[in-house]
């Protein structure tokens, strides 16, 4: 099908080609679970061009010391792949968190990072694991930004006209790695996060490693809570300590009221989810102890 | 092409085991299509939004929902809609131990439910109770409480036996 307002191409230099000289307000259409939405609600878009066929998008292995999660990859794949869960375990517990079956089958990492929802699990995990998303367009190849750097607000990114993401790339764990992912609501999830918190930490010779923290729903975008990574790096963790990286990370997020939540009640859970996940390191510390692992 | 309206798609896709040939404008969803075209009107418009599971419909033997699904996406696919589950004159083993359990009350979230657990029993003959609870967890129901919809399952993948037919299902707690 090749008429104006529809295209789907076979590979990823026909989806650039579509995307190059396209209207204003041309969108990439992957799982549609948040852009069918808008188009319900009433967005009109120019054109679409429909990436579920181009090949490019869907690689999922380790290569060059990480893994590469291609932007295509539904929350369903990376919930039955062995090596996200071994090598990304964030990014697998997030997947695990995530919606229904219905959703998980179609919603894509590409999908999660470029509709830059405050509270998108998925960008959330990949934030604290420090990936590095691959952009590229026809006019001006291939670059590469950090999550950060991506998401610049509610519905807001840094991807150019004609650009798509192609892959993500997540360093691997390292043995001494720490991954703790925790959302508000039953599980599965039914509704977007009130709040979230994933967290990437290793534990070497007793104290913590280069700690990274995301709060995800309690700030405009995914955010990292530097303050609290402060608190922890290069300490030895201990109740005490993880209560003071807990108010720290309180602090700094920016949570507003809304209709599911009050600020407040916000703030609370992203301290009692820091809370959790460092016990559950402080806990996991104990267990390799007891074990001589 | 009248003014306004912009062109439409033809599009082949199988419903059902038929073949048939539609003609969509780009942004109509597979649930547009099928209500409003093909007339099967068994697939339900709950919210329209992804969150309720009332538009289930199969795709490829995937649930799918069909309000987030555009028509054109479907070219050359097999859809199976809740006219299309029973095999021939016979019902579906869902369908019947639907009826067995009582697993319903308005009956509007049964098309999408039945879906949704006729493909975890092709994918899986005999889930656990969790298994279930996890596969059916995007279609929502308002009325029975989700217990006699479990049970349901567990009767069609013969791990459950019913005592009798009850006609007047009450409503459990189980969500
Ligand atoms: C009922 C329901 C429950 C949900 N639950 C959750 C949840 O628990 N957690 C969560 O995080 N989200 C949730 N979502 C939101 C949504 O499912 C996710 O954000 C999903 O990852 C979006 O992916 P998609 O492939 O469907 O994106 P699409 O809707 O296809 O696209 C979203 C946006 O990204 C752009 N895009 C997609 N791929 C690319 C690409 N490769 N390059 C450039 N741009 C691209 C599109 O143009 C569009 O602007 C839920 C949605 C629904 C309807
Ligand atoms: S109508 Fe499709 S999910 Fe509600
Ligand atoms: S029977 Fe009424 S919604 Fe399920």
């Amino acid at each position: 099908m090749t008429e104006q307002g529809y295209v789907r191409p076979d590979n990823l230099a026909g989806a650039l080609d579509a995307l190059a000289d396209a209207p204003e307000g041309t969108r990439v259409l992957a799982g549609g679970t948040d852009l069918m939405v808008h188009l319900r609600a009433g967005k009109r878009f120019p054109r679409l061009v429909n990436v579920a066929r181009v090949s490019e998008l869907q690689a999922l292995r380790v290569w060059g010391g990480a893994l590469e999660v291609g932007a295509g990859v539904t929350v369903a794949r990376l919930l039955r792949d062995a090596e996200v869960r071994r090598h990304a375990a964030l990014l697998w517990q997030a997947a695990d968190r995530f919606a229904s079956p219905l959703v998980r089958s179609r919603a894509t990492v590409g999908g999660n990072l470029v509709n830059a929802s405050p509270a998108a699990d998925l960008t959330l995990a990949l934030l604290a694991l420090d990936a590095r998303v691959e952009l590229v367009s026809r006019a001006g190849g291939v670059r590469s930004l950090g999550v950060d750097e991506l998401v610049l607000g509610p519905g807001k990114t840094a991807l150019g006209a004609g650009e798509l993401v192609r892959t993500v790339r997540v360093p691997l764990a390292k043995p001494t790695a720490f991954h703790h992912f925790e959302k508000s609501g039953p599980r599965p999830a039914l509704e977007i996060s009130v709040a979230a918190v994933a967290v990437a930490l290793r534990i070497e010779d007793g104290r913590v490693v280069e700690p990274r923290i995301a709060c995800g729903a309690v700030a405009p975008v995914p955010l990292r809570v530097v303050p609290a990574e402060q608190v922890l790096a290069g300490r030895e963790l201990t109740p005490a300590l993880i209560e003071e990286a807990a108010l720290a990370a309180a602090k700094v997020v920016r949570p507003i009221d809304d209709v599911r939540a009050t600020a407040l009640y916000r703030r609370r859970l992203v301290a009692a989810f820091v809370r959790r996940s460092l016990t559950a390191a402080l806990d996991s510390q104990r267990v390799s102890h007891a074990t001589g692992s | 092409m009248p003014a306004g309206r912009p062109p439409k798609t033809v599009l082949t896709l199988k419903v059902n085991g038929d073949s048939v040939e539609l003609a969509v404008e780009p942004r109509t969803t597979l649930l547009e299509a099928l209500r409003y075209t093909l007339r099967l009107t068994g697939s339900k418009q709950g919210c329209d939004k992804g969150d309720c599971g009332a538009c289930t419909v199969l795709i490829d033997g995937t649930p799918t929902l069909a309000c987030l699904t555009l028509a054109v996406e479907c070219q050359g696919r097999a859809v199976t809609t809740i006219e299309g589950l029973a095999r021939g004159p016979h019902v579906h083993p869902v369908q019947d131990a639907f009826d067995l359990c009582g697993a319903l009350q308005c009956g509007f979230c049964q098309p999408g439910m039945m879906l949704s657990a006729a493909a975890l029993l092709e994918a899986n003959a005999r889930p656990t109770r969790l298994q279930i609870r996890e596969a059916l967890s995007g279609n929502l129901c308002r009325c029975t409480g989700y217990k006699q919809i479990f049970d349901a399952v567990e009767v069609a993948s013969g791990q459950r036996e019913v005592a009798e037919r009850d006609p007047r299902p009450t409503t459990g707690g189980e969500s």
